[in-house]
């Protein structure tokens, strides 16, 4: 694995002091936030600096990763822990649950032996066994194609649930199971799957696993809810006079009808042809006006002619005449 | 050994606020404080927690608004200023990118 010199990832000196790291950290936590940035590293990085600063700002830590630091590790730098590493540290293990462990670096957790949880780290804890009927639910999370939430259809989900041991050890237990998503889920939304949660401790049912759907970014489509938006090149000529020409949705090709008098940036809608539901979404269509980039002759000529007969000026209100 | 299906799947259309707590891993009070600073505003008797009605898009604002409480310690009046701007933020990258490369 690759060494992490956590000292460049949050940008401050080895000698820095709690506070300056602490400053450090907070600036770039808000800058790589991932409900602030739109970067596709945004996550990556918060991630990032957040173990850095988990293994900078307790002290312990930061002595022990000092002392491997200074044996001469560089950013990137292939890794490995000495052999006794843990057991000299005591760090392994300690005070962190299987769920925590599941978001870190294998870095981190070959160092530290566990760690945080991005985004949920000091959340509400496990309450596995407290009175609350909701404490058998469950929560998880599944990455779909646009296609796939048009369609719906079997997908794959693996997800973990704490579960009691007969020596009554909290263990996690990692589950496999298709669920046949329905056609038309927005990004977001959460579908309840009955009686996949924990056992309930009294009455022997079982709670209910929530699966959050996450719609991909569509190279072409952008998502709004049920709603689909995509650009569409247009002619000027067809701009200018009209047209009917064949544009793809979701469901497949239809004839879109482009209304004379046409503008750059004309939305058109095609009712029902966004997301499946009920009602269905539509899909919009905004026009863009090319020109060809080289002109053959007779186009030339044809261009030159109307240059000449019209009278339009696009400019006239701009100039005040 | 074969992979169970499952075929029992509801999708959440309301939401209770327990249900908000269980997705967005946060406390009931948390929720409540959202409420009470007009961060989100559920339908249903102000007064009765247990009985208000989250859409999905409020659900999403309360992930988003736990999610600045706990990785950035911004507080509950900062969250609804924050969630704001960046909602107005969106909105406008949304009209940047329509704007700027017509053709991509």
């Amino acid at each position: 694995m690759e060494f992490k010199d956590y000292y460049q990832i949050l940008g401050v000196a080895d000698t820095a002091t709690q506070d300056e790291i602490k400053r450090a950290y907070r600036q770039l936590a808000r800058k790589h936030h991932p409900d602030i940035s739109k970067e596709p590293t945004a996550y990556a990085r918060f991630k990032e600096v957040t173990e850095a600063y988990e293994a900078l700002s307790d002290k312990e830590k930061r002595v022990a990763y000092d002392h491997l630091r200074q044996s001469g590790y560089h950013q990137g730098d292939e890794f490995k822990p000495p052999p006794d590493w843990q057991a000299q540290q005591g760090f392994s293990d300690r005070g962190f649950s299987a769920e925590d462990r599941a978001d870190f670096s294998d870095f981190f957790s070959s160092i530290f032996g566990g760690g945080f949880k991005t985004g949920q780290g000091r959340r509400r804890q496990n309450f596995y066994g407290s009175d609350d009927p909701a404490a058998a639910d469950i929560y998880a999370e599944i990455t779909l194609q646009l296609v796939d939430a048009y369609q719906g259809g079997e997908k794959r989900i693996v997800y973990q649930s704490p579960e009691v041991q007969h020596n009554g050890q909290i263990v996690m237990k990692k589950h496999t199971i298709d669920v046949s998503i329905p056609a038309g889920v927005v990004d977001g939304q959460h579908l309840r799957l009955k009686g996949l949660g924990r056992a309930r401790d009294s009455s022997g049912g079982r709670g209910h696993l929530y699966l959050e759907i996450h719609i991909a970014p569509h190279p072409l489509y952008v998502l709004d809810g049920k709603n689909v938006t995509k650009k569409m090149p247009v002619t000027p000529w067809e701009a200018a006079l009209g047209a009917t020409i064949d544009t793809t949705t979701l469901g497949g090709k239809v004839k879109l009808t482009i209304p004379p008098g046409s503008q750059s940036g004309t939305k058109l809608r095609l009712k029902g042809r966004g997301l499946p539901g009920n009602p269905a979404g539509d899909q919009f269509v905004i026009l863009q006006l090319v020109n060809p980039a080289t002109l053959d002759q007779a186009t030339e000529k044809l261009y030159q002619q109307l240059a000449e007969v019209s009278n339009f000026n696009p400019r006239a209100l701009l100039e005040g005449d | 050994m074969s992979i169970p299906v499952m075929k029992e799947v509801e999708p959440v259309s309301y939401y209770s606020i327990v249900q908000v707590c269980t997705v967005n891993a946060v406390e009931k009070s948390f929720v409540i404080e959202l409420v009470q600073h007009g961060v989100v505003d559920p339908e249903g008797d102000y007064k009765e927690p247990d009985q208000w009605c989250f859409t999905q898009t409020q659900v999403s604002l309360c992930k988003r608004a736990a999610n600045l409480y706990y990785d950035l310690q911004v507080n509950i009046p900062g969250i609804g200023l924050a969630l704001q701007l960046l909602d107005e933020l969106e909105q406008l990258r949304a009209k940047v990118k329509l704007l700027e490369d017509p053709l991509k």
